[in-house]
């Protein structure tokens, strides 16, 4: 099984390979700063632990900022996207995390992985000292 | 479901926030050994941004070495203008900034000033990639490739330290020039109307030329070095656009040229383009991968050797690479990249990299074939013989490879105008005074191609007792045969034979091989009646004669080494002979009477001249530089009798003349003879 998933995973085409990693890696610090977000107790004190929506818009900003090849165009690109995301912002739930996650997204589409490791460190820890408080 | 505001982060939230991070990374890059930092890292973090970080959270005490390098110093002059000063050099420039890469600079070198033969060169910022560039310019040299060479230099902008930049220089005509004996031509992009067939035209920087599909063992075997070389770059950008192919007259081909920094004229952006789709069908043809392979094995066979060389370029470049990073980081970074280096030269995946192979156009014109009737007189299975008789030649005939051709004596071959004869083999004629064989146009006055012998090195070519009219020599599947004889690549041998013109070629055309003429008499040439290129041998006891054509000339030697002796060039109204592209040539006991120029000497070529007589010369000896990226040219005068009686001597300020009493025995010595 895992042979055959090792020989399937060799054969595709490379830039597959690195935008499924990419996606992983935006998932994997998602749930990260999500579980840092939303630590409680109590089971009623924390949200849930990944919402879809955030989510999927997080892993098409990381697509669409990975295919654009040109330095100008890829600022260009993650600045409209960090736009169109805040004027969007005020309909998704939590809203601090969403501009996170889509500020982690275009740091990973342009391929600043180990920028994207360390300022989701930074924002961990920052979430995790930070108390909350329920409205 | 319940939401949550989160209160604002409190001061010692963002003050631990910030400080873990900061003391993992300097723990990590001022602890973590220098051959694991260069090392492949998890989650696809790439070396630039380890060296990024490395550079701020390094903080263990390195060495760091000052780094020679030739220093290019400009200067502004005010209006635009600028000044160089190298090593050197000393004079005004334009220089200008490529847009393509921040902080790089294109320099061109006024045609009276060239810099080391350089007409324009393209300085780019030193980086860790360039090392790269380097091996694979090494590789291209080894492998036969046209590579620009690529050097280290430090640069001032008005006296402000630019830092190191990589030279390289830029492919134009001045530099095919110099690169390639073989009258080369760089191709422009876009000149033809797609789709390219066959035997099409192609612009050139001397005009349109023919164009072929068909490729040889040596086309691929270019071709495939270059897709080696780009796949060990890792670099994806095909020669196609404008200075990125050559076309070679002399076999009719189309090879790349390796460049490390081409400008955005140089890379077509038109992917229909002929070249653009010529370039991808030729790279991902069947045998071109396949030759990859051979080569791939080949070099792998020597692997320690270009680790070897390479670890020199390393010890080299490496230190003014490192951009202020200590040794052992660029040791190891250097090392690294060494190592994938090879290991995708010796390793390579042409389908992986380029695509899957695509099958190329075949060349139908190019066929060979024996025609019904000489079948008749194949007589073993390599040689056609021809028996005294007469023989119609009514078209073109191209012999198979490895079939001889033997002209025995009393043979007439008559040529169909238009014709020509390809014999891709050994050459024969036996003639004799009382029997020669005649070869002739079939009409009075027509005029037909040439015989031509592409051989394969050293295939003989031995002419004996011939008597030859008419030809006019021509294009033939894409290759030039610049003479009414053209042999390529083969051991010439003729004696006893008479060649006549009228011919707008030259007679003989003799490139790439050797050659030892003897008691010929050549005459009627409106060009050249000996045309030698990258020859070595012996011309001797000949007789060149202009018999009032416009143009006439002796011999032109295009490079090689010849030593010419005891000939006679009579009312030549062009030149007696002409030695130039770095030619050699010990001229010896020659009469030169009546022609315009006795001796031409230019563009790097050497002439030693001893025991002449001239006589009703209008210039005995012109010495000049006439392609600017060349040099002038050098003649050594030893005993020599009837100068002095018109203009001896025309010699421009690159160009040196000597005059001795005794010959320089060292320079008689490299043609075989002894004062």
């Amino acid at each position: 099984m895992r042979e055959s998933l090792e020989r399937a995973w060799a054969e595709l085409p490379g830039v597959v390979q690195r935008d499924a990693r990419d996606i992983v890696v935006l998932f994997m610090l998602v749930l990260a700063i999500t579980i840092a977000y939303n630590r409680g107790y109590r089971r009623t004190e924390r949200g849930p632990l990944v919402r879809m929506p955030l989510l999927l818009l997080a892993g098409a900003t990381v697509l669409l900022v990975r295919h654009v090849h040109e330095m100008p165009w890829r600022v260009g690109l993650g600045v409209a996207v960090l736009l169109v995301a805040g004027l969007i912002g005020k309909r998704i739930h939590p809203r601090g995390l969403w501009m996170l996650m889509v500020i982690i997204a275009a740091i990973i589409g342009s391929g600043w992985m180990l920028s994207a490791l360390v300022f989701s460190a930074f924002l961990f820890i920052v979430l995790l000292l930070s108390p909350t408080e329920r409205r | 479901m319940r939401h949550y505001k989160r209160a604002r982060p409190r001061p010692n939230a963002w003050l631990f926030a910030l400080g873990i991070p900061a003391v993992v990374l300097f723990a990590v890059f001022s602890l973590l050994p220098y051959e694991r930092m260069v090392a492949r890292w998890p989650f696809g973090i790439g070396e630039q941004e380890v060296m990024a970080y490395q550079r701020w959270f390094d903080r263990r005490p390195g060495q760091h070495v000052e780094v020679e390098a030739e220093e290019f110093a400009f200067s502004t002059l005010g209006g635009g203008r600028r000044s160089l000063v190298a090593k050197g050099y000393s004079g005004e420039v334009s220089v200008s900034s490529r847009p393509e890469v921040n902080g790089s600079y294109e320099v061109v070198f006024p045609d009276d000033s060239l810099f080391r033969g350089q007409k324009s060169i393209v300085l780019m910022p030193a980086d860790s990639r360039s090392l790269k560039h380097k091996y694979a310019q090494l590789m291209a040299d080894a492998l036969g490739l046209m590579a620009p060479d690529l050097t280290l230099v430090r640069v001032r902008m008005d006296g402000e330290d630019e830092g190191f930049f990589v030279k390289e220089e830029r492919i134009s005509p001045a530099y095919i020039l110099k690169g390639r004996a073989d009258g080369a031509t760089l191709l422009k992009a876009g000149t033809v109307e797609a789709p390219l067939q066959p035997a099409d035209t192609v612009g050139s920087d001397v005009g349109p030329v023919r164009f072929r599909m068909a490729s040889t063992a040596e086309d691929d075997a270019m071709w495939a070095a270059l897709g080696l070389l780009l796949q060990a770059q890792e670099r994806r950008d095909l020669p196609e656009g404008d200075g990125a192919l050559v076309y070679s007259p002399w076999r009719g081909s189309v090879e790349p040229i390796h460049r490390a920094f081409p400008t955005v004229k140089e890379v077509s952006a038109d992917t229909a383009a002929p070249l653009v789709r010529f370039a991808r069908q030729r790279m991902r043809s069947p045998s071109t991968y396949e030759r990859m392979l051979e080569l791939a094995d080949t070099l792998r066979a020597d692997s320690a050797v270009w680790a070897g060389r390479f670890a020199a370029v390393d010890s080299l470049w490496g230190p003014a690479l490192s951009e202020g990073r200590s040794l052992g980081l660029t040791g190891a970074a250097t090392t690294r990249q060494r190592e994938r280096f090879l290991q995708r030269v010796f390793h390579p995946d042409a389908e992986a990299f380029f695509g899957p192979a695509v099958a190329a156009t075949v060349d139908s014109t190019a066929t060979t074939a024996l025609p019904a009737w000489m079948e008749r007189f194949r007589t073993e299975p390599d040689t056609v013989r021809l028996h005294r008789g007469k023989y119609d030649i009514e078209g073109d005939i191209r012999m198979p490879e490895g079939v001889a051709l033997v002209l025995e004596r009393g043979t007439r071959l008559f040529f169909a105008p238009g014709a020509n004869l390809v014999i891709n083999g050994a050459f024969h004629a036996r003639g004799t005074d009382l029997n020669p064989v005649f070869i002739r146009p079939a009409e009075e006055g027509g005029r037909y191609g040439s015989i031509s012998v592409q051989g394969s090195g050293n295939t003989p070519v031995v002419l004996r007792g011939v008597r030859m009219s008419g030809g006019q020599g021509g294009w033939i599947d894409g290759t030039e045969r610049a003479g009414m004889l053209s042999f390529d690549r083969s051991n010439v041998r003729m004696d006893h034979c008479t060649l006549e013109g009228p011919s707008t070629g030259a007679l003989v055309a003799i490139r790439r091989g050797q050659v030892m003429l003897r008691d010929n008499f050549l005459s009627g040439a409106k060009g050249t009646a000996l045309l030698c290129e990258a020859v070595q041998g012996e011309v001797k006891a000949c007789h060149f004669t202009g018999e009032g054509m416009q143009g006439a000339s002796g011999i032109r030697l295009h490079g090689g080494q010849v030593l010419v002796s005891g000939c006679t060039f009579n009312a030549l109204d062009g030149t007696g002979l002409a030695a130039t592209r770095a030619a050699q040539v010990l001229l010896l006991s020659g009469t030169f009477k009546g022609c315009a120029t006795a001796v031409l000497v230019e563009d790097l070529a050497v002439a030693h001249v001893d025991r002449c007589s001239f006589e009703g010369y209008r210039l005995a000896f012109e010495v000049r530089k006439r392609t600017a990226s060349l040099g002038g040219g050098r003649l050594a005068l030893y005993r020599n009798e009837g100068l002095g009686l018109g203009t001896d001597r025309a010699v421009d300020r690159y160009s040196s003349v000597t005059s001795a009493p005794a010959p320089d025995p060292v320079a008689w010595k490299q043609f075989g003879v002894y004062p």
